[in-house]
């Protein structure tokens, strides 16, 4: 399992170069890694049996293996559905910040778009995707075709940050065009005007989306780890300020805690799941996270 | 508070460093990107007061910390005194220059160490105190001096080869102490070796001295003393062309290195004799002098120890030996008859047999009417008694001895009243017996001849080897002494033992003893040959000529050259330090202070005489007594200020007036270094 888990290394992600390699890598490395039953899907497509265990439900039992040998059987099935789901990524210059030896966020957030995009076609869910900064930069309408994933991550592959984080315009944009009830993912750092964001979340909610928010920050925006003295220059806005990170390191994460807090407190009101991603840790943990809402939403 | 050297408190200046860097340094940042600035604005507010107050924290920590090391430097002194009196505070310094103190068995000599810690004590004292300083085997001192005057003083202070002599400075502390002032402080600083001699010369002082603070400091090496020296040398003989000399080394410390006893002539190698320093001991050395002899009659020697040690100015022996022309003495032995004298007689010819230069023929003769055939003839005459028989001589033997003879008496208990009138009457007797006492007694222990450098005092001296003091008498008489006699030598009992006295051309001797009682009992010691060598009068033996650096130096001068110098009374001689020097003329020999030098002393005649000067016997050993036993002293010198160890004393801190405080300073620096540091590394930013 640990020897699989390395393929969710976002470090060693950003060294292949090709997002579908990367997307393949990812899934391959997660569904390796996982215990075999969870997440298997069930549809009308036949796909496999295993042994019943306590709990499962006895409609998938299978009566003929039963009858003939005894043994208590589950089938299993490919899962359909018509669930459409909507990818928003952040591509606003603050995602392209990156700490000493980690990825960027905008990286880390596009490998993660392209395991999801990769995952939810192979089951058969629409993906569409949109890459955002302070406007829509690029919007890929929601499709379920195999060859719909080339185009999810070509895109992905040649996104580039420009301007400043505008989520809360983006995420009304997204909620006016989505015609019918979806899943929405966001990845982004949530840098943006907090008022205007709770809004923008609450908006998705209230159209009755499935909505979650994947919070990216890097390691050292969590815990600033810096030494010395340091002049920090704002990456969007270009702003200076200097200062010696020990003396303000408590108070800062203090902050940072606070922030978070306050978006994963304002997101559980909303009904909205909520996860904060640290670019130094594999891609694992969000991938769980919203297989775990997938399977919710079956 | 004052301070001992205030020109180290311009290093104050230095505080200027830490302000500059302060005001005009500029931190050097680094330059990186990051997103969430509004959450360390909003963090850095509160921190930009809390920077500043601890910056300027260290800022004045760190000009502190300079202020204070300059400070400390400058010597910083409590002056508990109240302002505007007039008080004075006087120091005296007591400075051990004696030989000892040239002593050396590291990287400087006690002399060095000794200068050390007085321009140590000197510079610690507060600015306006008075400096006494003493050197005590030189006699040079410096009263009244400013600090500065003192370390010039100790500048020109330089070893001299003399005994210590604290009377000086003890004497000085006294009158000090009677002449103050109430508010005055006087305080002592004695800094020496404490050698054997230096504490028996603080051992005969008389009374306490009464000081405010009374130091020492015992100047002492750690490791073993390395130091043996030639310490004595006497011309024994001279035989078959040989000079044998007796020289004395004495081992004065605790290392036992073998080395080699060289004596020098005219600087040419002569003899040697290996030495084993481990005690004192003698040892002969036989110097060839046959083409010596013949250039001049005062040879030089030296006698140098090989090797070298802790106290190189003692390793040579300076001894100037006077060769003797050959003589021929005729003794009569006058007594009753031949049983009397045969001791006498024995110990006369030994002594003949014992010098090659100087021939003793003994003829013995009994009391007569007329010793006119007896003293034909004679160099001296010894008379073991004073019969009747003597009556008629006494006009014979005045005439004996005003033509230069030399005329010798022992007392017997049954005297001649007429025979004593007569030859007192002739002014032959040096002493007139008056009573006879019995009762055992002893020869005093030492003589009372004040001439000691006169022929007959050095044969007093040469007796006193003898432990004659030892030898018992049985009775002896009171004696009334001749106005133109002189008492050599006393009894315990007090009667006189010796009476000398010159007479026309000749001397008379009187013993205040039987010759055939008191006599015997000395001539059966060990100074029989000595007593005898000393009734012949001056000798014909080889002489020698070493004095001690704080004895009066003797040369005996050739015949043309006293009676030219006689003229003016004075001549001149060269010194060690080949320096002229005025000396005294009297008879044939020229007598000089030599300035606390050793080496040679020597006429600018030819050919010239010479006298080897040495260091006084026992100065130079080291062998240091026990710290106790240097304390105890001091303390009953010191008694009210109780003499302190130099360090101990200071660590006490007992001088309240006057109390140096570098250490609360340096405590204070390194409690600043250390609060700085923490300030530094603890405080956050």
């Amino acid at each position: 399992m640990r020897a699989a888990r390395k393929y969710l290394d976002p470090v060693l992600l950003s060294k292949l170069g090709n997002m579908e390699l990367v997307a393949r890598c990812v899934m391959e490395g997660f569904y390796t890694g996982l215990h075999p039953s969870p997440f298997h899907g069930f549809s009308v497509e036949y796909s496999d049996h295993r042994p019943y265990q306590p709990g499962d439900e006895l409609r998938y039992l299978d009566w003929k293996v039963l009858g003939r040998s005894d043994k208590l059987y589950i089938k299993q099935f490919h899962q359909e559905t018509n669930l459409s789901a909507y990818i928003l990524l952040d591509s606003s210059k603050s995602m392209s910040f990156a700490g000493e030896g980690a990825v960027s966020k905008v990286d880390y957030g596009s490998f993660l778009c392209a395991g999801l995009a990769y995952l939810m076609l192979r089951q058969g869910d629409r993906v569409g995707l949109t890459l955002f900064s302070d406007r829509i930069t690029n919007w890929i309408p929601a499709r379920s075709t195999r060859a719909h994933l080339h185009t999810i991550l070509a895109a992905l592959q040649h996104n580039e940050v420009s301007g400043k984080t505008n989520i809360a315009d983006t995420l009304h944009s997204v909620a006016d065009m989505a015609h019918q009830r979806g899943l929405f993912i966001v990845i982004s750092d949530l840098i943006d005007d907090v008022e205007e964001l709770y809004n923008g979340l609450a908006h998705l909610s209230y159209l009755r989306h499935d909505v979650v928010l994947f919070h990216v920050l890097d390691h050292q925006e969590l815990a600033l780890d810096y030494e010395g003295l340091i002049e920090f220059e704002d990456v969007e806005s270009g702003s200076r300020i200097r200062t010696f990170p020990q003396s303000l390191r408590d108070s800062y994460r203090q902050r940072v805690q606070r922030f978070v807090d306050d978006v994963a407190r304002t997101a559980g009101e909303h009904r909205i799941d909520y996860c904060l991603l640290d670019t130094s840790e594999p891609l694992d943990r969000a991938l769980i996270v919203y297989l775990a809402k997938r399977k919710a939403l079956m | 508070m004052s301070f001992a050297q205030a020109i180290f408190l311009m290093g104050s200046v230095a505080v200027l460093a830490p302000v500059l860097a302060h005001l005009f340094a500029r931190p050097r940042f680094r330059r990186l990107p990051f997103t969430l600035l509004r959450f360390l604005r909003a963090g850095q507010k509160d921190v930009q007061a809390r920077r500043k107050l601890r910056d300027l924290l260290l800022l004045l920590l760190r000009c502190a910390i300079i202020v204070l090391i300059a400070m400390l430097f400058a010597g910083p002194r409590l002056l508990a005194r109240s302002p505007g009196s007039n008080a004075r505070d006087l120091y005296f310094l007591g400075l051990d220059n004696s030989l000892s103190m040239a002593y050396s068995d590291g990287p400087q000599s006690y002399f060095q160490s000794m200068l050390d810690a007085a321009a140590d004590y000197i510079r610690s004292a507060p600015s306006g105190s008075l400096f006494n300083l003493y050197a005590l085997a030189s006699g040079e001192r410096g009263a009244n001096l400013s600090s500065e005057q003192a370390l010039a003083f100790l500048r020109q202070l330089a070893v001299v080869p003399s005994v210590s002599e604290p009377d000086g400075f003890i004497g000085a502390l006294r009158s000090a102490q009677q002449r103050r002032h109430p508010d005055d402080r006087i305080s002592s600083l004695l800094l020496s070796d404490f050698t054997p001699k230096m504490m028996e010369r603080l051992g005969e002082l008389s009374g306490p001295v009464l000081v405010d603070d009374a130091r020492y400091k015992m100047i002492s090496s750690e490791g073993p003393i390395h130091n043996a020296a030639p310490v004595d040398a006497h011309v024994t003989d001279l035989a078959q062309g040989k000079l044998h000399v007796s020289a004395t080394v004495a081992n004065y410390g605790s290392v036992t290195k073998p080395r080699a006893l060289e004596a020098r002539l005219g600087g040419k190698k002569a003899a040697a004799v290996q030495v084993a320093a481990a005690a004192t001991q003698n040892y002969r050395l036989a110097i060839p002098v046959e083409g010596a002899r013949q250039a001049e009659s005062c040879l030089p020697i030296e006698l140098s120890l090989s090797g070298g040690d802790g106290l190189r100015e003692d390793d040579t022996f300076y001894l100037a030996a006077i060769l003797p022309e050959e003589s021929k003495r005729q003794v009569v032995l006058i007594g009753s008859d031949r049983r009397e004298l045969f001791l006498l007689r024995t110990a006369l010819n030994s002594l003949s047999l014992m010098n090659a230069y100087e021939t003793v023929s003994v003829k013995e003769a009994t009391f007569a009417a007329s010793h006119g055939e007896a003293l034909a003839g004679a160099d001296v005459a010894v008379f073991a008694g004073m019969p009747d028989a003597l009556s008629d001589g006494a006009d014979e033997i005045s005439s004996f001895v005003q033509n230069g003879g030399r005329a010798v008496f022992f007392l017997t208990r049954d005297l001649s009243a007429d025979a004593l009138d007569r030859l007192w009457r002739a002014d032959v007797l040096p002493a007139l017996p008056r009573r006879y006492h019995e009762g055992a007694t002893h020869v005093a222990p030492s003589n009372v001849y004040t001439d000691a450098l006169s022929p007959d005092g050095k044969a007093i001296k040469a007796l006193c080897n003898y432990k004659i003091e030892t030898i018992l008498f049985l009775g002896s008489f009171d004696c009334e002494q001749s106005p133109a006699g002189a008492c050599l030598w006393r009894l315990q009992n007090g009667n006189g033992f010796v009476y000398f006295k010159h007479h026309g051309n000749g001397s008379a001797v009187l013993i205040n003893t039987s010759a055939d009682d008191s006599l015997g009992a000395l001539t059966r010691s060990r100074a029989a040959v000595a007593f005898c060598r000393y009734l012949l009068g001056p000798s014909t033996a080889p002489l020698q000529n070493s004095f001690a650096s704080d004895e009066t130096i003797v040369l005996a001068l050739p015949q043309s050259e006293s009676e030219d110098a006689a003229q003016e009374r004075r001549l001149y001689v060269m010194t060690p330090s080949g320096e002229p020097c005025a000396a005294q003329v009297s008879g044939s020999t020229a007598s000089v202070q030599c300035p606390h030098q050793i080496g040679w002393v020597k006429t600018l005649t030819r050919p010239a005489s010479y006298a080897g000067v040495n260091p006084p016997r026992g100065e130079t050993d080291m062998q240091a007594p026990a710290k106790e036993v240097v304390a105890d002293l001091m303390g009953r010198i010191f008694p009210v200020a109780e003499g302190k160890d130099m360090a101990a004393a200071s660590r006490n801190g007992l001088d309240k007036d006057n109390r140096p405080i570098w250490r609360f300073f340096a405590w204070l620096i390194i409690g600043l270094v250390l609060f700085e540091s923490f300030v530094a590394n603890k405080v956050k930013r």
